[in-house]
């Protein structure tokens, strides 16, 4: 994986850095980091310039986001409702 | 870190599809978002999330394609999910795997494909992430690095809806996935007129686990606890946190005598664990179950029935398994 990759990946989920993250969803996170990594690599590979591997990436991580939000919400309530 | 590729585990791959609920579900962005970048960077005509059923395949998500699932037996991902590697056809109608095949000498008369086994982290290949054209073609290494690299985060958004299923501390089902798996479960039991049962665990004595060790002794008793059922159910079979200290087991095909016989062998591990809390601690279960009966009530019945059996249990001296009457029998 290439540094740019990575790092492309890495400015991509920086919104996530200040969240406090439930750590069943950490690895999750990680994973999806490195995923996207490994997309931008592949992108860059295949030919596409810097300017749209971001764009994708942005793409993908802003529904992921979407998503991670509402389960961060559904573990919550779930634990409200365990009285943990 | 993923498990071994599982290929020739069908039935535990089809298990796999379905703890992810996924299948017959609306459409939804991000797999919207997966296939339309792919067809856009790959430039095909088609392409779909497709997930592989007993008997079919169905698109979770598709462009350029007119219906939602095929038989299987047509299906090309089906031959995608047996290889650990991508599946590349340059032209179909010249391979005699595909030649006569429907998809090929009608609509949507597809000539090449690419399809990236859809690998859940235990190893099963669930499905698809297929790439299509009505010409031949090359799909050079570096297109298939981009769809293979599409194809994990299909698997990501998958694993984070199924986290939002799971209860982080026991890594059983949530109360509100057990539930809607247990309807889902006597809906079927209904229309095949099949049995079900379902059990009720709650440990015994847990606020003396957690005055006297703590409650993060109460916390581990709980996941070993739940280890413990999770190992010891079947693949069909459930495990749901439904409390502070109950979980709920779910059977399928399973009378209430078996279940009986089961639950007295779950209590029996439980009671011989050695917790280690630390100190090392031993705790027991009582459990109560009940059969479901499909034709007087609903599931929700059922479990309030295993839960009147499980205070009888706990009423009759704890660490022991009671067996719930039918709604009839109490009404009387």
């Amino acid at each position: 994986m290439s540094q740019i990759a990575a790092g492309l990946a890495a400015k991509t989920i920086a919104p996530l850095a200040s969240i406090q993250m439930p750590a069943a969803l950490a690895a999750s996170i990680l994973q999806h980091e490195r995923n996207l990594a490994d997309l931008a690599t592949a992108l860059l590979g295949n030919g596409c310039d810097e300017a749209t591997v971001a764009a994708s990436l942005a793409t993908m991580f802003d529904s992921y986001r979407k998503q991670l939000t509402a389960v961060i919400v559904r573990l919550k309530e779930d634990a409200d409702a365990l009285g943990a | 870190m993923l498990s071994e590729l599982k290929l020739s585990d069908e039935e535990g791959r089809l298990r796999a599809l379905e703890r992810y609920d996924v299948l017959d579900t609306v459409a939804e962005v991000p797999f919207e978002k997966i296939v339309a970048l792919v067809q856009q960077v790959l430039d095909v005509p088609m392409c779909a999330v497709s997930l592989i059923d007993r008997h079919r395949q169905w698109f979770k998500a598709r462009r350029g394609l007119d219906v939602c699932e095929t038989a299987r037996d047509v299906s090309f991902c089906t031959h995608a999910i047996k290889t650990p590697e991508p599946l590349v056809v340059r032209d179909a109608a010249a391979d005699p795997r595909f030649a006569q095949n429907p998809l090929v000498v009608g609509p949507p008369f597809i000539r090449a494909y690419a399809g990236i086994p859809l690998r859940t982290p235990e190893g099963y290949n669930i499905g698809s992430l297929c790439a299509i054209d009505t010409k031949p073609r090359e799909f050079p290494e570096p297109q298939i690095a981009v769809l293979a690299s599409f194809a994990k985060l299909v698997v990501d958004e998958l694993e984070l809806r199924q986290i939002a299923s799971s209860d982080h501390l026991s890594g059983a089902l949530s109360r509100r996935a057990f539930m809607a798996q247990a309807i889902a479960e006597a809906e079927r039991a209904r229309r095949y007129d099949r049995p079900l049962s379902l059990a009720v665990l709650d440990i015994d004595f847990f606020k003396k686990v957690n005055d006297t060790y703590g409650h993060a002794a109460g916390d581990v008793a709980i996941k070993r606890i739940a280890e413990a059922a999770m190992a010891a159910v079947r693949g069909s079979d459930a495990v749901g946190r439904i409390g502070g200290e109950e979980f709920a087991l779910l059977m399928p095909e399973t009378t209430a005598d078996n279940a009986r016989l089961f639950a007295e062998r779950l209590r029996a591990t439980i009671e011989g664990l050695d917790i280690d809390a630390p100190p090392k601690i031993r705790v027991t279960v009582s459990i109560g179950v009940a059969q479901f009966d499909g034709d007087a009530e609903k599931i929700e019945a059922t479990l309030a029935r295993a839960d009147r059996a499980l205070y009888a249990a706990k009423h009759a001296g704890r660490n022991r398994v009671a067996v719930a009457e039918t709604e009839k029998a109490d009404a009387d």
